[in-house]
């Protein structure tokens, strides 16, 4: 009798007081309806945006300035990343069936494209310098060595390669759930439904402090810091020299400039910052709610750094005179073949005129010597 | 060139709300539980590490009650509940093996 009672008090004061592992259905939710209606649109944009700045520069507008170099090359990142995030969004819906290979290409994709997204941004500023604040310097270096900007590329890509190695190393498929789960009777296992997810997984504690300490820490650092600096110095310097400038134009450049590092702070710092404040509180414990707090601030604000991905072409490419240019040339003879297509039977003085009329172009273009910045 | 895109983007959209279903998602111990709990009421134990998705290692005893509670590996007493446990379940395999 006394034995019943005193367990019955242990049971009801020892519950009240119980941890319980976190719950994660809020964040769950607010996921989902970002990957059903937000990240859709970001990818679509982000896809048709970049295409059509691969397509100008490869069909018609040429790699003329180091500029250009930098613009594809974002081009390039930004492509690649609004084509793997729906990759990773399905594998992740089907327990990553297409394997560890794909987890890790997947994952290590995304993160090299994170890296190289931003250090390019901050080539592009860098040239802008040049290119306005050391005018007279380094006309001679910019003209003549195209080369430069190539090899920058190629560094950049390296940089963003071997910064992503964690990534590809460690990134593994396996099965979600607890370890070494023991029960007293097997048949009060509840049987649930094996599920696979892709995520760092470590051989020991320390590794595993040390990289999920210097992953992110780098990403913020390397990712997000490090341009914001190079882009602040540079772009500030920009801007004083166009103001002192007496170019009429300089007040819309002006703009131009501002808007460019705004968007970039907008999307980017919210979600540098909480990955920054996630990381220095990684291993100490915390409230489920401010756990879900912060888990809930890093989906919103990572959505947020994602749509600068779609952001870039209008930022930065077809904000150019020259570009728009080409870009119409594009929609022009796509519209001179449509009408070729349709008039195929006339005569030999048709075809004449569009041979002049190339020609022309050709001229056109060859006697351009604005840069993409002059709008 | 704007009607593709409307295709195009409408078509994904489509496509990316057929795919979506609940990921695999894990619940994780952020805090241990501060008292202890009497050995009667734990029927089993999980092992929480920070190898994977989770952030702090934890021993997660599964009770009677339906309860899943999160408790510290460095304490005593949380060893010494894993180690009865395990002697538990090893002599009701014995048991078993002998019928």
């Amino acid at each position: 009798m006394i034995n019943d009672s005193s367990e019955n008090y242990n049971y009801g004061d020892y519950y009240e007081g119980a941890v319980e592992p976190c719950s994660v259905e809020s964040r769950q939710k607010l996921e989902n309806f970002l990957r059903l209606f937000i990240h859709p649109i970001i990818c679509v944009a982000g896809f048709i945006g970049n295409s059509l700045v691969i397509v100008t520069y490869a069909l018609y507008k040429r790699t003329k300035s180091m500029t250009d170099v930098y613009l594809l090359n974002v081009a390039i990142a930004d492509i690649l990343f609004v084509v793997a995030l729906p990759l990773i969004i399905y594998s992740e819906q089907h327990s990553w069936a297409m394997g560890n290979m794909s987890c890790k290409l997947l994952r290590g994709i995304y993160s090299v494209n994170l890296y190289s997204g931003m250090l390019l941004l901050a080539c592009i500023s860098g040239d802008r310098y040049l290119a306005i604040v050391q005018a007279r310097r380094s006309f001679r270096l910019r003209s003549s060595t195209l080369l430069y900007s190539h090899l920058v590329c190629a560094a950049v890509w390296l940089l963003a390669l071997l910064l992503s190695l964690p990534t590809f190393i460690f990134y593994e498929r396996y099965e979600n759930g607890l370890t070494e789960s023991t029960f007293l009777f097997n048949n009060n296992t509840i049987m649930e439904e094996i599920q696979y997810v892709c995520s760092f997984k470590f051989e020991s504690n320390e590794t595993a402090r040390m990289m999920k300490t210097i992953v992110p820490s780098s990403q913020v650092a390397v990712g997000f810091f490090l341009p914001l600096l190079i882009m602040g110095f540079c772009y500030s310097s920009v801007i004083v020299t166009l103001l002192r400038a007496k170019n009429f134009q300089r007040h819309k450049a002006v703009r131009v400039v501002l808007t460019v590092v705004l968007v970039f702070v907008v999307c980017h710092m919210p979600y540098n910052l909480v990955l920054l404040y996630h990381t220095i509180n990684l291993f100490e414990q915390q409230e489920c709610s401010h756990e879900e707090a912060v888990a809930l601030t890093m989906t919103i604000t990572e959505s947020l750094a994602y749509l600068h991905s779609c952001l870039n072409p209008l930022l930065y490419a077809f904000i150019g005179v020259n570009f728009r240019n080409h870009f119409r040339k594009i929609l022009r003879d796509i519209w001179c073949l449509g009408k070729n297509y349709m008039s195929a039977r006339r005569s030999s003085r048709v075809t004449t005129e569009m041979y002049l009329s190339t020609r022309r172009s050709m001229d056109y273009s060859n006697n351009e010597n604005g840069t993409s910045f002059t709008m | 060139m704007s009607r593709i895109s409307a295709c195009v983007m409408v078509l994904t959209i489509v496509a990316l709300g057929l795919l979506c279903t609940d990921a695999a998602a894990v619940s994780c111990c952020r805090k241990y539980t501060k008292g202890m709990i009497p050995m009667s009421l734990i029927k089993g134990y999980s092992i929480q590490t920070i190898t994977r998705s989770c952030h702090i290692n934890a021993v997660i005893f599964h009770t009677n009650g339906g309860k899943n509670i999160c408790t510290d590996p460095s304490k005593g007493w949380v060893m010494e509940s894993i180690r009865k446990l395990r002697e538990k379940v090893q002599a009701i395999n014995k048991k078993n093996s002998k019928a």
